[in-house]
């Protein structure tokens, strides 16, 4: 199903975004996985892990380390084992359909909070551009360009950039905000804010939901959480920063404070 | 700038640190004349209060003189003399607009720590653990205050500082448990712990309109102060059954409402008491309760059961079946202090009450470790330590 297709315009797209944009680029999502899951994922776990400790210790051997980590890490990021293939081995197993497995490999936060404003106040400061760094601390910048494409670099695991551009899928004043990214980017993510009006003067239940493909699928999300990236911790701070800004006009910070002994 | 700053359990100190900045546009720079130690601020020196970090500027009751003000404050200006709530609070989220600021969505800036302990956040908390955000406190010369735009009450000069420092903390905190109770003509109200929050609980008891008011405690000259200051009846527990004395003082009824000012580390020596001690001790524990199990027995069919006094954690072995049975009301949580300067700050000039009775030991803000020491180990004399920088 084509996410542009009228009847499914105001729809939100879920998870299947790497085989919407397989799609589009014209490619097949079959790839040469021989690496069963639970393998994928303690090699990937197990690699990141040597990694990070190999690059710890600064030394030759931690060079190895990281090196012989970042194959096995590579392993289980693409369930593609060169030794087994040249041993024709194949421990994947039967594979499920494209479509499920996206379902599978994407990952979906929800969070929702009750801000107290009205709906069409939350949705202004949504479409300024300059706003979104305001509460989304990943984001290093933002614009909006006159065809209505948004171009986003934001802060990705170990110092990296992530950069991706988006459209918006549906923009109903006040009410729902659902974009996605396009091809080419580095990072596939999709998402929405519903904003629905709470009882009278109890402001505005504000749902936000955000869709994405790991760069390296399951395993990707694991080693980023690993490396104190967790996404899902993210989108609930964020939320957060968004309700302080709407209701307070700042984000209650004690950075920067002073303290005693060792701390200052 | 000097503060005093939490070590470690059982170890604070006063230190040199660099003087508070303004961080956001609401914020003010306090410049401290008075600040007090808490019976709270016991229970972190005490170890009791998880998530301190060595440094911890300690201190929630403190006012002073406005020196810097950030873009946002448009009400103060240096000079301006105030006190500052300890609890921190936006002004525009539904709670506080309800005026339950300690239940404010947007003060705590580790909120996320305080939703996975506690399901929900209540306010940030000045000096009170990273639990509720870390702010550094005001047992120092100068503190950062966020919101200051809406938390500090303006003081007019001619009223000293003593009589007004204490609407920071203590005396709304016993007037909101008297408040709590919904007292009507002709109560007994009976009040665990004659400390400090206790005896405003009984001095807010009477001007909320209670016939008579009953103290329980074991120090000898906290509840001669009940007796003497505040015209409380007075029950020992270390001489005295409670459960007992109580029937008998309120012809068998039980008191109309019981206030729990102790909280977490409440002494005792029933078998409860000791079994709560014993599993704090090896750590099966958080809180140590046995004042409330006693308020919860004694109180009368269809009373209210007020907890002003701070609990963190879990509860073993809580009567939950007798306050059923007895169809009790709990009324509990961190004071919404904001809903109350006003008003008190007016029964303070028209001479109703003069909250500066509870002060027992005056110190140079470079003596407050000796401060906390005395208060810690002397609880029975020493009722309040004042500190002035």
């Amino acid at each position: 199903m084509s996410m542009t297709s009228p009847e499914s315009r105001s729809s939100i797209p879920r998870v299947s975004l790497k085989a919407i944009r397989d799609i589009e680029n014209g490619r097949s999502t079959k790839s040469a996985i021989n690496v069963g899951n639970v393998e994928r994922w303690a090699s990937g776990v197990g690699g990141g892990l040597m990694v990070v400790q190999g690059l710890r210790r600064g030394n030759f051997s931690g060079l190895a380390l990281a090196v012989l980590g970042g194959a096995l890490a590579y392993r289980g990021f693409t369930g593609h084992c060169q030794a087994y293939q040249a041993l024709d081995i194949n421990t994947a197993g039967k594979r499920r359909s494209d479509e499920e497995e996206s379902i599978y490999k994407g990952v979906l936060i929800k969070h929702t909070c009750t801000i107290n404003r009205t709906p069409m106040e939350i949705y202004d400061y949504l479409q300024k551009p300059e706003n979104h760094q305001n509460f989304n601390v990943r984001v290093e910048s933002v614009t909006k360009s006159a065809d209505g494409k948004w171009h986003w670099a934001i802060k990705g695991p170990l110092g990296s950039t992530w950069r991706f551009d988006s459209e918006r899928i549906t923009d109903e004043p006040g009410r729902l905000i659902a974009w996605k990214s396009l091809p080419g980017g580095d990072v596939d993510n999709a998402g929405s804010i519903r904003l629905n009006s709470a009882f009278e003067g109890k402001g505005t239940e504000v749902t936000m939901e955000v869709s994405y493909e790991p760069p390296a699928g399951s395993v990707g999300v694991a080693i980023a959480k690993m490396l104190g990236h967790d996404p899902d911790a993210q989108i609930r701070e964020d939320l957060r920063r968004l309700k302080q800004l709407l209701e307070t006009g700042e984000v209650p910070t004690v950075q920067g404070q002073t303290a005693g002994h060792g701390r200052a | 700038m000097k503060a005093l700053c939490w070590e470690g359990i059982g170890d604070v100190r006063v230190e040199t640190v660099p003087d508070p900045k303004i961080l956001n546009p609401r914020d003010a720079i306090i410049r401290i004349t008075a600040t007090a130690i808490c019976g709270s601020d016991l229970h972190i020196y005490d170890g009791y209060i998880p998530t301190m970090k060595q440094g911890d500027i300690l201190g929630h009751e403190f006012m002073g003189e406005v020196v810097e003000v950030g873009r946002g404050v448009k009400n103060l200006k240096p000079g301006d003399r105030v006190v500052v709530p300890f609890t921190i609070a936006c002004g525009h989220c539904s709670n506080c607009e309800r005026k339950e600021t300690s239940l404010c969505d947007n003060s705590n800036p580790n909120a996320g720590l305080a939703e996975n302990v506690y399901g929900f956040s209540g306010s940030g908390l000045f000096g009170f653990s990273h639990l509720f955000g870390g702010y550094a406190g005001g047992q120092a010369e100068y503190v950062r205050v966020p919101f200051a735009d809406v938390g500090p009450i303006k003081i007019p000069n001619g009223i000293e500082d003593e009589k007004v420092l204490f609407l920071s903390d203590i005396f709304p905190t016993g007037y909101m448990a008297a408040d709590n109770c919904n007292i009507q003509k002709g109560d007994v109200v009976a009040v665990w712990g004659c400390g400090p929050v206790g005896q405003f609980a009984i001095k807010s008891a009477f001007l909320l309109g209670a016939e008579r008011v009953i103290g329980i405690d074991h120090h000898p000259h906290r509840l001669a102060f009940a007796r003497d200051r505040n015209g409380a009846e007075i029950i020992n527990y270390e001489e005295t059954d409670v459960i007992q004395a109580l029937a008998a003082l309120t012809g068998g009824r039980g008191p109309d409402a019981c206030i729990d000012c102790v909280g977490l580390e409440s002494h005792g020596h029933s078998v409860d008491a000791l079994y709560d001690r014993a599993k704090a001790m090896v750590g099966l524990t958080s809180d140590r309760f046995h004042a409330l199990r006693e308020a919860i027995y004694a109180c009368r069919k269809g009373g209210t059961v007020s907890i002003p006094g701070v609990y963190g954690g879990l509860l073993d072995k809580f009567p939950l079946g007798s306050a059923f049975a007895k169809g009790l009301t709990f009324k509990m949580g961190q004071t919404h202090v904001q809903r109350y300067l006003q008003p008190l700050l007016e029964r303070i000039e028209r001479d109703e009450i003069d909250p500066s009775f509870v002060i027992t030991h005056r110190l140079k803000l470079d003596d407050a470790a000796e401060g906390y020491k005395t208060f810690y180990k002397q609880q029975d004399t020493c009722m309040k330590v004042v500190l002035k920088p």
